[in-house]
């Protein structure tokens, strides 16, 4: 009986974990699948869960398009750099929103959600009129100033739990120690949120790494393009090369997924463990 | 002592005193407004603009390239009078609720089943996330593959284990339609839940859950007695977070569905971008958002509420 | 600490400079001035043709001292970026452009007056007269015409032989005799592959069109006003409910986008279907798909009670209005339209994009190609064009280029299969639609 009570979770544990894996590997299998097929294989009435003819050309194409290459590169840029921009923006304003109080706190708040009250698909037409008149059209460097539009206010409010769960005790002890207001701000409480400021940033990126609308409307020649763009130049008209789109896409989740895991260290969670001793 | 003071504010907040330094200061203090200088910066000079031009542009009959001529109300008594607006809107709310639900449900397990050690478990954690992190061109496509009529592998299974003998033609009928666009975006919005929360569950201390276990209390009661008050705050800010998202989502269902059967999968936005795109009327489409800001700005305001005010003096 | 955040500050700035800087390098000043011309073209099936057209309108630029910037832009993406571009500035000084597209944006013109230009071209290499109807709006010219990309109609050979058919239908009625007779709904294949998804800009409303006026219908009057509820609109509706019914339609069809045709024939599910080149295209160059090209027929569109009443767009190139730059951008396309040269390009664009230049059409590459010839049949005028329904006046073409981005025509076929609508009350819809559209002008 006693056994049954320590291996019953466990085995639940494992149940549920698979069925997790299974789900989000199993549309991801599919679409590695497809990638390594022929057109013809894909179109055939009977889809085959292994291809019948195993191909590489598909990446053999989309690799050895130089725009490809270019378009990897810019979305990583925009990507790091619209992230950096974020965080550095966002963290103050989650550290003032829970540590502080001042006036119009609340709304101000508030305010920062507003960004979304227009989806992107009408919202692009102003983004683009202001990219404009700073003549940053067709330069990777305007969705510098559009993409915050979606990650600040996420950024902002995600980090607000994140920071207010780092105890003040440390920072009266530190500001006791002598440290300056911003050193108490980022030497301290950045660092003991970190696992969460880590996870927000990975978010952050991967919306910024697969958004298409505002690039498309902003970005013209190839070597300005991202990749979600250059990912749909390849359907024309009415023909889905599903072969090549797939074989685009694995390639594209690649970055984030290899983010993710070398980040996992700092989301181990036994950072404020250590902050608090004695 | 501290741990009692956490426990107090499980979701951590703004501390019921200052810091005794900023105490000792007379006077003004810059410090929180200094640091949201950017942030006011970049919320005043380029959303602000954004969003007056939709708001403003949204009473006139603005086609693209066209002057726009102010018609007052004219757009919004067209759209409250439309059939096809309405039905958007139920739409919209059907998709939304159950969206959220399902992605609630699915990213809290996705947490809890995270948050205990076993082997590979980073590999694991990065292969969950993969649904997210797809450009999501990508995914949707995907699915549009797999839910394909003919050859796609979603009928083929289903006709492989017997359950339907012909085709299923999954965005032809309503209720299909309805699920495959739920199911593109709980697949690629769980991980959003489920790491966000993950997050937060691995800052709780075990010390609670072995002084509960102690006492005797089962994993239920662990889980409504510790967790859930842990991370409500969590919860909450991210089912905002997600319900803004999918009510703003676009690329999922016009890239799947089109709209849906005869309007039936038609989301609020998908209704705006037809609009503005049909015949380039621009004011009219903005309208369609703009009736939808005040329920946003209300829940944005109820979301709000909750959780900032546990950060009041 | 410190260090780390100096270190990612630096990555960031140093990030930030090559995106600016990037950009940059590429656009230094051609020598002796600030002359530039930016063009905007479609992505085409295959990058090569697109290719050769950027080369020469480059060396054009290089020898005359002009910056010539060339982007290619995917054909749903153009709509979007057009528009930003019209709002927020940044227009390019020539992009490809087509009736249709221009119309949409009525009453606002967004192409300048080229009509000497045309008439200067046209005598150097000599335009098909088909073209006129399409790049002529209110007797002036606003597009030249590069090419063509006809819709053709795509038959199972082995299918039709199999029922005792040895040549493609020539007329509708036969289009729906042969396809009743291959149909075969049990086993997954169907006679007519034709589409009405939500979404569908390709086959639906096209289709519809061609229907119509070949059987004598018109959806506008000469003036413009709208005269929907005619004998073939009616006769077309009661086709798509009638075969639909009859599972001579596949049963999917109500939910295809504009892929569905292509996808709909390369499986195998339907006999016939009627699409660009560009599925063609796929069939012939793709060895997997080697059987299925063997076993299809490529034939011209059919023809209706009132004949073959047919055209198909042409596209061309379009100088925006907001250019600054029309003389230079007008010397360009003289460098673009030497017959020489467009014979070299034609090359790479067979057998899709038919050629606007008359004795390129109709020269034996052309004609010797299956496709290619049943393109060229495609293209050939006479009376109506897509969108023009035999109107005067602007107006009433630009309602009917309008009508497409409501899918209007989608729902209307959509509720008829479905039993959802009586034709009548389709055809009720539909005229209020188009009043709506026109009123709202």
């Amino acid at each position: 009986m006693k056994k049954m009570h320590k291996i019953l979770p466990v085995v639940v544990h494992r149940i549920v974990l698979i069925f997790y894996i299974l789900c989000a590997a199993l549309p991801i299998y599919w679409m590695i699948n497809t990638s390594f097929k022929t057109q013809g294989e894909i179109y055939s009435k009977v889809p085959t869960i292994f291809p019948k003819e195993f191909v590489l050309t598909n990446y053999i194409t989309v690799l050895s398009d130089p725009k490809f290459l270019i378009a990897i590169k810019n979305s990583l840029m925009v990507a790091v750099v619209v992230v950096f921009i974020s965080i550095m923006i966002a963290f103050p304003v989650a550290y003032s929103l829970t540590r502080r109080q001042f006036v119009g706190r609340r709304s101000y708040s508030k305010l920062i959600l507003f960004c979304y009250l227009l989806p992107s698909s009408l919202m692009y037409l102003p983004m683009y009129m202001v990219v404009s008149k700073l003549g940053l059209v067709n330069h990777t460097a305007a969705l510098f100033l559009i993409y915050p539009a979606f990650t600040l206010p996420y950024c902002c409010w995600i980090l607000m739990p994140h920071v207010g769960a780092v105890p003040t005790s440390i920072e009266e002890a530190a500001v006791m120690d002598g440290c300056g207001k911003i050193g108490v701000m980022y030497r301290i409480v950045f660092r003991l949120a970190l696992s969460g400021i880590v996870s927000t940033a990975i978010f952050a990126f991967a919306n910024c790494w697969g958004e298409y609308l505002y690039a498309l409307v902003t970005l013209t020649s190839s070597e300005q393009l991202t990749v979600p763009i250059y990912l749909s130049n390849l359907i024309v008209g009415d023909m889905f090369p599903w072969g090549e789109i797939m074989a685009g896409g694995v390639i594209a989740c690649v970055p984030v997924f290899l983010l993710y895991m070398f980040s996992a260290g700092f989301l181990s969670g036994d950072r404020n463990a250590g902050g608090v001793k004695g | 002592m501290r741990s009692e003071k956490s426990a107090a504010n499980p979701a951590g907040s703004a501390p019921d005193r200052l810091p005794t330094a900023a105490k000792k200061k007379k006077g003004f203090d810059f410090f929180p407004y200094l640091i949201n200088i950017p942030m006011l910066l970049y919320l005043f000079g380029v959303m602000a603009f954004a969003l007056g031009w939709g708001l403003v542009t949204s009473f006139t009959n603005k086609t693209i390239g066209t002057t726009a001529v102010f018609n007052g109300l004219t757009n919004y008594k067209y759209l409250l009078t439309n059939p096809d607006y309405i039905q958007s809107i139920a739409v919209t709310l059907k998709f939304t609720l159950l969206a959220l639900l399902f992605k609630l449900l699915f990213g809290t397990g996705m947490a809890l089943t995270l948050n205990q050690k076993f082997p590979c478990r980073n590999a694991v954690r990065a292969l969950l996330l993969i649904p997210w992190s797809l450009p999501n061109i990508v995914a949707v496509l995907n699915w549009k593959w797999i839910f394909s009529n003919n050859s796609g592998i979603a009928n083929y299974i289903l006709k492989s284990l017997g359950i339907v003998d012909r085709d299923v033609i999954w965005t032809g009928v309503a209720g299909l339609a309805l699920i495959v666009i739920l199911v593109a975006d709980v697949w690629r919005g769980s991980p959003f839940f489920g790491i966000s929360i993950l997050a937060k569950l691995q800052t709780i201390s075990n010390d609670y859950y072995e002084a509960a276990m102690i006492d005797g209390a089962g994993p239920f009661t662990r889980f409504f007695k510790i967790t859930i008050p842990f991370v409500k705050d969590t919860m909450m800010i991210t089912t905002l977070m997600s319900c803004i998202w999918t009510l703003n989502s676009f690329e999922t269902v016009w890239l799947l569905t089109g709209g849906g059967p005869r309007g039936a999968t038609t989301v609020m936005n998908v209704f705006s971008y037809k609009t503005a795109m049909s015949q380039m009327m621009i004011g009219r489409g903005l309208a369609v958002s703009v009736i939808a800001m005040p329920f946003l700005m209300i829940l944005i305001q109820i979301i709000s509420r909750k959780t900032m005010k546990k950060n009041a003096e | 600490m410190k260090r780390f955040l100096a270190f990612l500050l630096a990555l960031v700035m140093l990030m930030s400079l090559v995106a600016c800087g990037a950009p940059n390098k590429g656009n230094d000043a051609a020598d002796g001035g600030n002359k530039k011309l930016v063009v905007w073209l479609e992505k085409l099936f295959n990058d090569r043709p697109g290719d050769k057209m950027a080369e020469r309108m480059m060396a054009w630029g290089d020898a005359n001292g002009v910056e010539v910037e060339v982007s290619f832009i995917g054909a749903v993406d153009f709509a979007n970026k057009l528009s930003a571009a019209i709002e927020g500035g940044g227009m390019p000084d020539i992009f490809i452009d087509y009736q249709g597209r221009l119309l949409n944006y009525y009453p606002e013109m967004i192409a300048a007056d080229v009509t000497d230009l045309y008439e200067e071209l046209d005598e150097a290499v000599g335009f098909s007269d088909a073209c006129a109807n399409s790049c002529y709006f209110e007797g002036k010219a606003r597009i030249i015409p590069m090419y063509s990309s006809g819709v053709i109609m795509y038959c199972r050979a082995d299918k039709l032989q199999a029922a005792g058919y040895n040549a493609p239908p020539t007329t509708w009625a036969e289009v729906v005799e042969m396809a009743r007779a291959v149909s075969d709904p049990d086993n997954g294949f169907f006679g007519l592959g034709i589409g009405c998804g939500p979404a569908n800009d390709d086959d639906c409303y096209d289709l519809a069109l061609n229907y119509v006026t070949s059987n004598g219908g018109a959806m506008f009057d000469e003036k413009g006003n709208v005269t929907v509820d005619n004998v073939g609109l009616r006769s077309w509706l009661e086709l798509w409910r009638d075969l639909y019914a009859e599972e001579v339609i596949p049963t999917d069809a109500l939910t295809w986008d504009s892929s569905g045709n292509n996808n709909t024939y390369l499986t195998g599910q339907s006999c016939f279907v009627f699409n660009a080149g560009t599925l063609g295209y796929s069939l012939a160059n793709d060895e997997s798909m080697a059987e299925l090209y063997e076993n299809t027929w490529f034939a011209p569109m059919p023809a209706g009670t009132a004949g073959t009443v047919i055209g198909s767009k042409y596209t061309g190139f379009s100088i925006s209005e907001a250019s600054e730059n029309k003389e230079l951008a007008m010397d360009l396309l003289r460098y673009i339209y030497k017959v020489d040269w467009l014979t070299e390009w034609s090359e790479y664009t067979i057998p899709l994009l038919v050629p606007a230049v008359e004795s390129i059409a109709q020269s034996e590459m052309w004609q010797e190609n299956t496709i290619g010839k049943a393109n060229v049949q495609s293209c050939m005028p006479d009376t109506a064009t897509w969108w023009g329904y035999s109107c005067d006046t602007m107006e009433g073409m630009a309602v009917g280029a309008k009508l497409v981005y409501t899918f209007g025509m989608n729902e209307i076929c959509n509720g008829v299969a479905s039993g959802e609508m009586t034709v009548d009350e389709a055809i009720a819809k539909y005229e209020a639609l188009a009043q709506e559209v026109k009123d709202n002008q």
